[in-house]
């Protein structure tokens, strides 16, 4: 397409859309509600989440991430129980195995369950009073006695609050106190009686003290969440994720709305292109008939719907910025999600107009200009067919064995559905359509050709197979598996053994 | 001497057939040939298989089988593109019932085959007002088709298959639809341009005495053909 040409089809396409204006314009106005429908609903879905969330509170836990396994289980021991490969640091208090967070007079504090004769600092930091003999023992860091007033032989409670909810105070008897230059201030007790708290509390509940930023708080969850997929997880900001999904299912139904939108609008733009290609067949074919290509075909009805729908989302975003002005929420959506649905209207728009184009052009394209002129179905997908689809290893042997090249057409009750252009006895070349059907309302046709010149000798109205005789005794050989006919082949020949078996079988007792 | 011509336009062994309940051919194995600067003339009764011929002779539909040559060119296994290509340069389509483009004028519809295939403007402006000359419609130039006659329309219609200088004209029942008066005026109008531009002509008709402007006449029934004459010049 040269300029000139490209310049008289665009003005072609101009006058059609002066001349289909009110059909364009229908396109238009349902292009631009559709579009402003969508943006304006999206933005408001956005903004009454955020406001719903906003009235969610963050818990204040006095730790970050509390993994809530299934009450009812049997204790699984802390060692066997599945840990993410990552993150070492942050699960440290959680893989020990021994330290307990509980209150205590002191108020909260962690508890190390330690085992008798094992720990580094038994003798060496010892300063008062003995190491843990017995389970109510209990060594605690000599700032903690000082700060507290505490003696040896003291009574030392610690309270811990089970699963029920309920309050348990466990006794402990300070039989020591201990001092040391490392970061340790921990109350120490035996292994024993910190298992036997352990178990009173939530079975198989702990807790992870994070140390790290904030921001990795959301990953850390999504890990433990993959970690322990049945397990409740309880951290800062559960409310908010809880309140964010609570939400989604409630607008759930309204962003399908906003699907519909986009199906109604596509379903009317399509009709409206499909009428107004019915209606303009007759112009197509004269088209067609004085030589516009399908390119220019193509470009002028491009041009004419294309526009309507670049007018409509252009019309669209104008209505959204005017009714924006009005509507008291619409200056809450943050220009970023403001700009997202934009894209994503202008995006669904495109979707609908390429197929409201596409579909007319194509069928324009692959029209003949008799099947547009006098309304004949126009078959998008044309197949020749000069072989069998399915070929069975008999008919195969037949072909080999006749010289013969079979076709096979769909018959219904002996009879073909199309039409069946040549009988036995008739000549047929190359390439000649022997019979021809549509399919699916005529969008589908095909065409059976001659594979060879020859003669049509035999054709089964059952089976729908028709068998040429070709003039050459190789021509028109297609090449079909070779496995076919040899397993034909093998079957053949153990079936005629069988028959020769049984005959001598039969012959045996017949002289008996 | 014309005997050393090729054929500007011949068919080979040319069959196209419908479903009617059964396969029905409406043309069935047809060759003909039609030689340059002639005016052929397919008469037949209706249902003869007259206009499917021309069809396929301008590429508006498909045999099942059979060649169709222009300029020795076969057109059977162009696609839909190619086709209108061919068309564009030489063929020349006059329908019995017009077929002119509504929305446009006389003069637009004249001149559009010629602005599609890249004529400059000026140029194609200017054979369009030749064409619509030469058939008489200079004053209703800047009518639209439904300000026109059926005659006029017709006339309209043989200015724009003309405007290309295609190899062949085909004409379907060109004055099928007028009357008497218009129909000679129709008629003279191919007789002038046969002698003028040597423009070859294939036309189709019931009208057995159109027959006498004919250099060949070819006679249908039932598809087939019945009859071939070659008158000389």
């Amino acid at each position: 397409m040269n300029m000139i040409s490209f310049v008289a089809t665009t003005q072609l396409a101009l006058k059609n859309i002066w001349r289909w204006r009110w059909r364009l314009l229908t396109i238009f106005i349902l292009v631009a509600g559709s579009f402003a429908l969508f943006v304006l609903y999206s933005g408001m879905l956005t903004v009454s989440s955020q406001i719903g969330v906003a009235q969610t509170v963050e818990l204040n836990l006095p730790y970050d991430l509390m993994v809530m396994g299934d009450q009812n289980s049997p204790i699984i021991p802390e060692s066997q129980l599945p840990t993410p490969k990552f993150r070492r640091p942050i699960l440290k208090k959680a893989e020990t195995g021994s330290s307990i967070i509980v209150k205590s007079e002191t108020g909260q504090i962690e508890l190390l369950g330690i085992e008798e004769n094992s720990h580094f600092f038994k003798s060496d930091f010892l300063i008062e009073g003995n190491w843990l003999v017995d389970e109510d023992d209990i060594v605690l860091p000599s700032q903690m006695a000082d700060q507290f007033d505490l003696s040896l032989g003291d009574e030392f409670y610690v309270y811990n609050i089970l699963q029920d909810g309920v309050q348990v105070q466990y006794k402990f008897i300070i039989s020591g106190f201990y001092q040391t230059d490392y970061d340790l201030d921990l109350p120490l007790i035996k292994t024993e009686s910190a298992a036997l708290i352990r178990q009173d509390a939530a079975p198989n509940r702990f807790f992870i003290q994070y140390n790290r930023a904030e921001s990795e708080l959301p990953h850390l969850v999504e890990w433990m969440r993959a970690a322990y997929p049945d397990a409740v997880l309880i951290y800062p900001t559960v409310t908010t994720d809880m309140g964010t999904a609570l939400l989604q299912q409630i607008f759930q139904p309204g962003r399908w709305l906003l699907v519909l939108i986009f199906m109604f609008m596509g379903i009317g733009v399509l009709t409206v292109a499909f009428i107004t290609f019915l209606e303009r067949r007759r112009e197509l074919a004269i088209m067609k008939s004085i030589g516009v290509s399908n390119g220019q075909i193509v470009y002028a009805l491009g041009l004419e719907q294309g526009s309507a729908g670049l007018v409509g989302v252009i019309a669209g975003m104008i209505i959204v910025m005017l009714l924006g002005q009005r509507i008291s929420w619409f200056s809450a959506i943050p220009s970023s999600e403001l700009a997202k649905f934009v894209l994503q209207g202008s995006f669904y728009t495109l979707a609908v107009m390429i197929a409201a184009i596409s579909f007319p052009t194509i069928l324009a394209k692959v029209a003949t200009v008799n099947q547009l002129l006098f309304a004949r179905n126009i078959p998008i997908v044309r197949t020749d067919i000069d072989h069998l689809a399915k070929p069975t290893g008999w008919i195969l042997m037949r072909e080999d064995k006749e010289n013969l090249r079979f076709l096979k057409f769909d018959v219904v009750d002996g009879r073909i559905e199309g039409i069946l252009l040549k009988e036995v006895g008739d000549r047929v070349k190359e390439g000649e359509v022997v019979a021809t059907q549509e399919m699916y309302l005529g969008l589908r046709y095909h065409e059976w050709r001659s594979p060879c010149d020859g003669e049509v000798v035999e054709y089964n109205r059952d089976s729908g197979h028709m068998a040429i005789k070709p003039d050459d005794p190789e021509a028109g050989r297609y090449p079909y598996p070779a496995h076919i006919l040899q397993d034909e082949i093998r079957h053949q020949k153990n079936l005629e053994q069988g028959r020769r078996r049984a005959r001598l079988e039969n012959s045996v007792q017949t002289s008996k | 001497m014309e005997n050393t011509k090729r054929p500007i336009l011949e068919t080979v062994n040319l069959n196209k057939a419908f479903y009617l309940g059964e396969a029905v051919y409406a043309v069935n194995n047809v060759n003909i040939q039609v030689m340059p600067g002639e005016i052929a003339i397919i008469v037949g009764p209706s249902g003869s298989g007259k206009s499917t011929l021309l069809s396929l002779l301008g590429g508006l539909d498909r045999p099942i089988s059979g060649d169709i040559l222009i300029n020795d060119k076969s057109i059977v296994k162009l696609n839909e593109d190619e086709l209108a290509l061919m068309r564009r340069k030489n063929i020349g389509y006059v329908f019995q019932f017009f077929n002119l483009i509504p929305h446009l004028s006389a003069l637009e519809n004249v001149e559009l085959p010629m602005s599609i295939s890249g004529m400059a403007r000026n140029e194609a402006r200017e054979r369009a007002r030749f064409l619509l000359d030469e058939v008489g419609l200079t004053p209703r130039s800047h009518h639209r088709p439904d300000q026109l006659s059926g005659g006029e329309q017709q006339r309209v219609a043989i200015a724009r298959s003309l405007a290309n200088k295609p190899a062949v004209v085909l004409a379907d029942e060109p004055t099928g639809n007028l009357d008497s008066k218009t129909r000679d005026m129709v008629i003279e109008l191919f007789c002038r341009f046969n002698e003028t531009e040597k423009q070859t002509f294939v036309l189709i008709t019931h009208d057995t005495s159109l027959t006498s402007y004919a250099h060949r006449v070819i006679s249908m029934m039932d598809g087939k053909i019945e009859d071939i004459e070659v008158r000389p010049r």
